[in-house]
């Protein structure tokens, strides 16, 4: 590294033609040049797959361009890992949190630094710089709870400490906001801006509009890999930024079926579910889903949706309540007596749960009934013979046609099909059969827009045609648009059942926060 | 400090996997032979010793075949239990324990034995049973309470090889015969497995193994059990939520897995050995991990693998009596030649660049 | 037979050599820790240790220095640790197969040596082993002195290992990196720290420790039985770990258990008893088992044992 004096009068950031392939042909950054200017928050600005992630991962070391060059601070700089970049003076919050849950604040923070004390680690003046700078920043912690203790909102400000105790001059955000909660969010935006008082320059990679709006400067707009243009806020509005990041006109979701209420399907009555620590994660929710209706839940990630959804297609055991679906109790039940009732789900993680990466389209398609007939052949109508190679590929022809997977054959392996295709892959799976009941988590999270079209109106069609729905989602416009009522979730309870003309995310956000309750504790 | 980068290629042809694997094959006995040369022994020699014990001659081929017909049960089993990751290591102590059963009920007739065509299926089953036994308590301790499989397989092979030297010592032995021999009374010959090939010990083992290749291979492939099997393997969480009971797979492969090893120890003692002996514990069970991976964890590629293997050992034996060497030299070479394996495999699914 | 066992001298010998039994197992196990903890399980320290056995047997006899046998074991042992971590890592093959690759090395590696320059397997050629330290005026306390107090340098070693072991993983920063590449590769590597380079030198320091382990277990039995040796001592001390939940000390005095679990074989072959000596010998294994199922359902694993890193695998 050189000793000259950091140009003042350069920007903070300048990449100059950043490109990035990887391997299947994906072209992750097609020569994109981006700057950041000192002193500034920077919104980069892109759908799902535009390329945003990818492009400030280059910048903190984690991947290696195929062309162009960065500069920091006028500087040439080349990073081959985050150790070059932290000692440029650049830090990184990453969208999913990298901290290690049974180590305390300190320890987190100082991972990887020099000690003073030689081989040892000196963890009292570490602590106490942790709390000066979480003084000075707004970002109180206590330095001394092990991670897991923490709440979502409290760990982002252990990353971000992480960067400012290294002496971070550049910040870069990946999706921040995306595990608070609307008021949490301004709070978020305030501390940003006080960073910004103390010199920082940061880079917010987001794809909400409202928050560009919001709280940046200036707006950079990725759109599939290149960038489409770069504007100070002020001159730009929502409008003119969602024509930049879409190009296609986005069609709009089919209508909703006006239908009177109808039989439940599913009645969950005072569930309790722990987690993986013991600690109750789900306290006692009750809560009905009707046929043809879809029942959103909506709430801050980590207040039980997840040990809910799994206790409902059996893969986590109650420890008091029940579940029942068509009036059969299967509480505590396994996933194939949920399965054979008519349930169907789609896991919010496609690659690890839904799918297996090295069978084939086929092989993938067969996982929930692949022992019983018209795919097993069958002796005495009760011992399982051979399987049906004739009907396991026609069901994969026809999921491919039906669903438009785009893939070289029928034994095309899961793991080389995009997030898109592999979601209609799973879709073709779980929705043939008509299922009775559908839990569906994070259905669009990572799709393009027209694969995110897709799914919205493959649900609205299932639910037109009668299936119960349970969509647990994040992405709370998705949520307003496609529920027909919801359920926001805070520390495992329902803290209030909305209906239509109640939806707002400022209520829903208020719910989601605890800073409010509409039921009664359970 | 990174100078190289290992990514995953996308598509891995079979054909690719075929070239590198008789690659693997031809190589091997080039290791050995270089083995020999760097511990000063004449690699010529040798290399006609080899030729000799495997192929060049009849006595030579029988024997290639003989060693690898218990080599190909165990290795079937193996290669499907390895498909859904269950790390069986105690094939050796599940073929003790096999032939151990097969003893007890043979000694039950020993005075008065029942015809041949009653006497040698029971017996193999015995085997079978034996081993599908011994194996469940390793499969039970890892399905309900995942506990590390290779611990306990390797754990329950040497209580199986101290319960054969109690055996053969104890209420096993031969007492009619002077002095104390650590063996079991021979066999009466209604036990003794049919030959196939005159003058040679090449028995219906041979054919029997092959069988259940084939039937092993349309197992993993065309049936729910095998489906299930790989799915676990490949990824035990969607297996799971798509209704798969992970339990009952685990234990299918582990309790399948013994169940061949078992038999392979019933045919190697009723076609080989005709007692039960302190050889029995051969560490066949060992060898047979090299040779399923070397069949690729296929079904129809452990026919080839095994008697690869089984003519190896018999061309080493064939070396060892030429060149006076050790027995030990055969386990040598095998550890390189899984490090072989492995360093082979990696080079065929990856990419390596320079970073 | 029982009244034998009571006296001062007795109970003192029985110490001393639970400890001498121990201490390979003891070094194995504190070695599988470091490498556990940084994510990498080597069940290949059955054939490391093997190597180490062998490498000191053979410097003890030919040149007759006892510590320098110690020395090449663990060279032994870091040589194997380090194709251990070269397949394990580097090449990111299933850490359970290159370990068995590693256990099948060790193995054959070592019955060739001895064969090599010994001749024949089950001759058995005695080496003289190490001498006694004894501590002073510690060494004078009944019964506890004249085992505790009075051990070989490379038994005292074993202990101050323990401490070492003790004091890097809880308080010094590659301590603090090893733990956070076996939880959260990804967080360390965000953070500039290597996991390469981690893991590697917990592998090497792993493999290192049961070579030492092995040496000492050629040293102290005074013989070497080419495959024997060892009697599945390394698969044990993984199992320790287990047994330890990844705690250091735990592991450590776990293996104590196991220590005294191969003397009743030995112990009931002179004093005579009903129940068959090969039976005896079927303790330690059995008891393994049992230990497992005992310990199964409290284990918590460091989150990312056995499973490669790769950076841009997300």
């Amino acid at each position: 590294m050189s000793t000259d004096m950091p140009n003042r009068d350069a920007p903070a950031i300048a990449m100059q033609g950043i490109t990035k392939k990887f391997p299947g042909g994906v072209t992750a950054n097609d020569k994109v040049d981006f700057e950041l200017r000192t002193g500034e928050i920077h919104g980069l600005l892109g759908e799902n797959g535009a390329g945003k992630t990818t492009l400030m991962n280059i910048l903190y070391g984690l991947y290696q361009p195929d062309g162009g060059t960065i500069h920091v601070f006028g500087q040439p700089a080349t990073f081959r890992s985050p150790a070059d970049a932290i000692k440029m003076g650049i830090g990184m919050v990453h969208q999913h949190f990298k901290l290690v849950s049974d180590m305390t604040v300190t320890e987190n923070v100082i991972l990887g630094l020099k000690s003073q004390k030689g081989i040892l680690t000196d963890l009292a003046p570490a602590e106490a710089r942790i709390s000066t700078l979480a003084e000075q920043h707004g970002l109180q912690v206590d330095p001394r709870s092990q991670v897991w203790q923490l709440a979502v909102g409290q760990r982002q400000r252990v990353e971000i400490l992480k960067a400012l105790y290294r002496d971070a001059k550049i910040l870069i955000l990946d999706e921040p906001t995306s595990v608070l909660a609307p008021s949490e969010v301004k709070d978020f935006f305030n501390s940003l801006r006080g960073l910004r008082e103390s010199g920082i320059s940061i880079v917010l990679i987001t794809h909400k509009l409202d928050e560009v709006m919001d709280v940046t400067d200036r707006v950079t707009v990725l759109r599939k890999g290149r960038k489409v243009a770069t504007q100070p806020t002020s001159s730009v509005d929502q409008e003119k930024l969602a024509h930049m990041m879409i190009d296609e006109a986005i069609p709009p979701v089919t209508d909703k079926a006006k239908t009177a209420p109808q039989e439940v399907i599913l009645q969950v009555t005072k569930l309790r579910v722990f987690d993986d620590r013991g600690i109750d994660a789900l306290r006692g929710a009750s809560f009905e889903v009707r046929k043809g209706e879809i029942l959103g839940i909506a709430g801050v990630s980590g207040n039980g949706q997840r040990e809910l959804v799994e206790a409902l297609v059996g893969l986590r055991k109650p420890s008091s309540g029940s579940i029942a679906v068509v009036n059969t109790d299967i509480t505590g039940k396994t996933p194939r007596n949920v399965i054979d009732l008519g349930v169907a789900y789609v896991p919010e993680n496609r690659t690890e749960d839904a799918s297996i990466a090295d069978f084939g389209l086929d092989e993938n398609l067969i996982l929930k009934d692949f022992d019983r007939p018209p795919i097993c052949g069958m002796l005495a109508s009760r011992v399982p013979t051979f399987l049906n190679s004739k009907e396991i590929t026609g069901r994969a022809e026809r999921a491919i046609s039906q669903f438009g997977i785009m893939a070289t054959g029928v034994s095309a392996k899961a793991g080389s099909l995009s997030g898109g295709n592999l979601q209609r892959l799973v879709l073709a799976r779980e929705l043939s059969g008509s299922p009775k009941l559908i839990v569906v988590s994070q259905p669009t999270r990572g799709l393009d827009v027209a694969a995110t079209e897709y799914v919205r109106n493959l649900l609205i069609q299932q639910r037109n045609r009668g299936a119960a729905i349970l969509l647990v989602d994040e992405d709370l416009g998705e949520l307003i648009t496609l529920s027909d009522r919801i359920a926001v979730m805070y520390k495992g309870e329902i803290v209030g059942l909305l209906q239509p003309l109640q939806f707002s995310s400022e209520e829903i956000g208020l719910l989601m926060t605890g800073a409010r309750r509409l039921t009664s504790a359970a | 400090m990174v100078w190289f980068k290992v990514t995953p290629r996308l598509e891995v042809s079979r054909r690719s996997i075929l070239i590198i694997t008789v690659l693997a094959y031809i190589v091997s006995p080039f290791v050995v032979l270089a083995v020999l040369a760097a511990a000063g022994r004449n690699p010529l020699v040798a290399l006609d010793a080899l030729y000799r014990g495997t192929i060049g001659t009849t006595a030579g081929f029988a024997e290639s075949i003989v060693q690898g017909t218990p080599l190909m049960l165990l290795a079937l089993g193996l290669a499907i239990a390895y498909r859904g990751k269950v790390w069986n290591i105690g094939a050796e102590g599940q073929q003790v324990f096999g032939a151990i059963m097969v003893t007890w009920f043979v000694l039950l007739f020993l005075k008065d034995p029942l015809p041949a065509y009653v006497m040698i299926p029971v017996a193999l089953l015995f085997s079978l049973l034996g081993g599908a036994l011994f194996a469940a308590i390793p499969a039970l301790m890892k399905s309900r309470l995942g506990i590390n499989e290779v611990i306990t397989t390797i754990m329950m092979t040497y209580v199986a090889v101290q319960a054969l030297n109690w055996l053969v010592r104890g209420p096993f032995q031969d007492k009619t015969i002077p002095g104390s021999y650590p063996q079991s009374p021979v066999f009466p010959p209604q036990t003794a497995l049919p030959i196939i090939v005159p003058n040679s010990s090449v028995t219906i083992g041979i054919i029997i193994s092959v069988v259940l290749c084939f039937i092993g291979y349309y197992i993993l492939f065309k049936t729910p059990l095998g489906y299930s099997i790989r799915a676990v393997g490949f990824n035990p969480s969607a297996a799971k939520t798509s209704g798969i009971s992970v339990v009952r797979v685990v234990n299918s492969a582990m309790i399948l897995s013994g169940a061949l090893a078992g038999l392979g120890g019933g045919v190697y003692i009723l076609g080989v050995t005709h007692s039960l002996l302190p050889e029995q514990a051969s560490g066949i069970g060992y060898t047979a991990v090299v040779v399923s991976l070397l069949g690729n964890l296929h079904p129809l590629g452990v026919i080839f693998s095994s008697l690869f293997f089984g003519g190896l050992m018999s061309g080493m034996s064939s070396v060892e009596r030429a060149l006076q060497i050790p027995r030990t030299l055969s386990l040598l070479s095998q550890g390189i030649i899984i490090v072989l394996i492995l360093i082979i495999q990696v080079l065929v699914r990856y990419e390596i660049k320079r970073a | 037979m029982m009244a034998m066992v009571l006296d001062a001298a007795s109970i003192s010998e029985l110490i001393a050599a639970i400890i001498s039994l121990s201490v390979p197992m003891a070094f194995a196990a504190l070695g599988e820790v470091i490498s556990e903890r940084a994510g990498v399980i080597n069940l290949g320290t059955e054939g490391v240790m093997l190597v180490g056995a062998i490498s000191a047997f053979y410097v003890s006899f030919f040149f007759g220095s006892n510590l320098v046998g110690v020395l090449l074991g663990a060279a032994g042992g870091a040589l194997l640790g380090l194709v251990m971590a070269f397949i394990s890592i580097s090449l990111k093959q299933d850490q359970i197969l290159s370990g068995l690759g590693i256990y099948f090395l060790g193995v054959g590696l070592s019955g060739f040596l001895y064969e090599a320059s010994f001749g024949q397997v089950g001759t058995t050629i005695r080496i003289t082993g190490l001498p006694q330290l004894p501590i002073p005026i510690l060494s004078q306390i009944p019964v506890i002195g004249d085992s505790l107090f009075s051990q070989d340098i490379i038994e005292y070693l074993a202990f101050v290992t323990l401490i070492l072991i003790i004091i890097v993983v809880g308080r010094t920063t590659f301590g603090l990196n090893i733990r956070a590449v076996g939880e959260n590769p990804s967080a360390a590597d965000t953070l500039g720290v290597s996991v390469t380079k981690i893991r590697y030198a917990a592998v090497i320091i792993g493999a290192t420790l049961a070579g030492i382990g092995g040496a000492y277990l050629a040293l102290s039995s005074h013989a070497f039985q080419a495959e024997n040796i060892t009697a599945g001592r390394g698969f044990i001390a993984v199992a320790m770990v287990y047994f330890g939940k990844w705690r250091p000390a735990r592991a450590f005095f776990g293996t104590f258990l196991f220590g005294a679990a191969y003397l009743l074989g030995a112990f009931f072959q002179v004093v005579g008893s009903i129940i068959p000596y090969y039976f005896l010998l079927m303790v330690p294994y059995v008891l393994t088992l049992v230990v497992l199922v005992g310990i199964a359902r409290g284990a918590r694993p460091p989150s990312a044992l056995g499973v490669p890193y790769n950076r841009e695998g997300g």
